[in-house]
């Protein structure tokens, strides 16, 4: 698995140096709302999953990485890791867009911006993670099932209602809506705790799948 | 001493295409070419050695050991360039060559290197600056780079010049003088069968219709051309293929000398050549016929 890791490291090592201009245009392109610099980073986030499937898909890849001395249980196993590993990357680098906000933007400013002081909270950091991983392994489940094109499609159809329909749910019966106004409720510690297990069970149950999925898929 | 490769009862169903109890067996230390046209089922097979396809029914067994049971470490010891030669594009040759590499204890780093400038690969250019001649050259130098036992090549000269195909030929021909390495390829180009191949398979519409030593076909088998009224006389031999021509009847029997004998001066019954029995094997006079 370490090995494949490695791998997808050095395939997308021409596109590194990308990383931190793509983070300035468009990280801070959300600076003055929260919630765009929150979709951003997401986006960002999510981007490193993207262009690595869109080089595998477009160089045939499949074929090439299953014909190498790996299993196919190491090739999605390898994927999640680095879908992980990319989530933590991108909390630490929200967090440290807050701690330089927080270092260097002066208490009127903050006024201005109350919202900004979700991005150095627990709630908020967890939060953002909870998002760059839930979309991931919602979706790499479709990935190793269909492919890139038609699972990708497929994951946006089954993926709009559910949001939708989900959100519409949670307004509707009145249930706290951010992890913070959970933590309010909760408390902060029992939340995260909740938040991450959960994530740590929808992650176990999406890999299950995936491995499940690209056992079966003919290459 | 165990097969490199042993194909019992394979087959695959892919909608309208059916890989039919598909067996054959590849000797350690002998070039296997598996022919057919296209469409026979060539790329499939090689997919289900390689595991990338999962077969229907049968048994696939490579040094004598489960292909799926065992897959990743009996894929340490195969070298496989497929019909795209290469992956990752984007990155130099040198590059390319580090990131396989990682994945093979018996990765000789060296022989990467000295294979790199007998092929006259430049290191430092990027592997989509290759022509395809290239590429082959950079696939076959990876699949060599760690001692495979076992090459399996899809297609590897097609698109080819024959400058650099029969290189790559003889190149072939000197992996097997160890006696430890088997090459199993697929092709549609018979003249490179009749230069290196020791066994063929002849795949057609997903069956193996021969399968055996390339040279008792040469040898032993035989075509014969005659008017219609051969037609009948011709249910004494072991008959292959027939098709109808200008003149008659074009027939691939298996026994030359039993062939010569009944026919005598009646017809015309000369050595098969795999062109022959390409073009013949498994065609009936009732499939002309409809085409």
């Amino acid at each position: 698995m370490k090995a494949l890791v490695l791998k997808d490291l050095r395939v997308l090592r021409p596109w590194w140096w990308l990383i931190v201009p793509g983070h300035m245009l468009f990280g801070s392109n959300g600076i003055f709302s929260p919630q765009t610099f929150f979709a951003m980073n997401v986006a960002l986030a999510w981007a490193f999953t993207v262009i690595l499937l869109i080089i595998e898909w477009t160089q045939d890849a499949d074929r090439f990485t299953t014909s190498l001395p790996v299993s196919r249980d190491d090739v999605v196993r390898a994927r999640y890791a680095e879908v992980l590993g990319a989530a933590v990357g991108a909390t630490i680098v929200y967090a440290l867009y807050g701690r330089v906000l927080f270092v260097f933007a002066t208490e009127r400013l903050l006024e201005r911006w109350p919202d900004t002081r979700g991005w150095e909270s627990v709630e908020g950091l967890v939060a953002f993670f909870l998002v760059v991983w839930l979309v991931s392994v919602a979706y790499l489940p479709f990935f190793f099932r269909w492919g890139l094109a038609k699972g990708t499609w497929l994951f946006l159809a089954g993926l709009a209602p559910v949001i939708v329909g989900g959100a519409a749910f949670i307004r509707w019966v009145s249930l706290p809506w951010t992890l913070a106004d959970v933590a309010e409720v909760m408390g902060t510690a029992v939340t995260v705790v909740v938040a991450l297990a959960l994530a740590a069970a929808l992650g176990w149950l999406s890999l299950c799948l995936s491995v499940r999925f690209y056992d079966r898929r003919d290459l | 001493m165990d097969s490199a490769l042993e194909l019992t009862g394979v087959g695959k169903c892919w909608g309208e295409f059916a890989l039919r109890d598909v067996s054959f067996q590849l000797p350690p230390g002998y070039i296997t070419g598996l022919v057919g046209p296209n469409g026979a089922g060539k790329t499939t097979l090689v997919k289900i050695v390689l595991d990338l396809v999962r077969a229907d029914a049968g048994s696939v067994r490579v040094f004598g050991h489960d292909h799926r049971a065992d897959g990743a470490s009996l894929r340490s010891r195969i070298g496989f360039v497929h019909d795209r030669p290469t992956c990752y594009d984007h990155l130099a040759v040198q590059q390319l060559g580090a990131l396989v590499g990682s994945f093979y204890a018996t990765w000789d780093e060296e022989t990467f290197q000295r294979l790199t400038r007998e092929f006259e690969l430049p290191s430092r250019r990027r592997v989509s600056a290759l022509s395809r001649g290239m590429k082959v050259k950079l696939g076959l130098v990876l699949a060599l780079s760690h001692r495979a036992e076992l090459l399996i090549l899809d297609e590897p000269t097609t698109g080819l010049d024959p400058v650099f195909r029969r290189e790559l030929l003889e190149r072939l021909s000197g992996l097997i003088s160890d006696g430890r390495t088997s090459v199993l390829f697929s092709t549609q180009i018979l003249t490179d069968l009749e230069r290196i191949a020791d066994f063929v398979v002849f795949l057609r519409r997903g069956e193996v219709l021969y399968e055996g030593v390339k040279d008792d076909l040469v040898d032993r088998w035989a075509v014969v051309r005659g008017g219609p009224e051969i037609g009948s006389e011709l249910e004494a031999l072991s008959v292959r293929g027939t098709r109808d021509t200008q003149m008659g009847i074009e027939a691939l029997v298996e026994d030359l000398e039993a062939a010569r004998r009944i026919f005598g001066e009646r017809a015309v019954v000369e050595h098969a050549t795999l062109d022959d029995v390409f073009l013949l094997l498994g065609a009936t006079r009732d499939e002309e016929g409809r085409s």
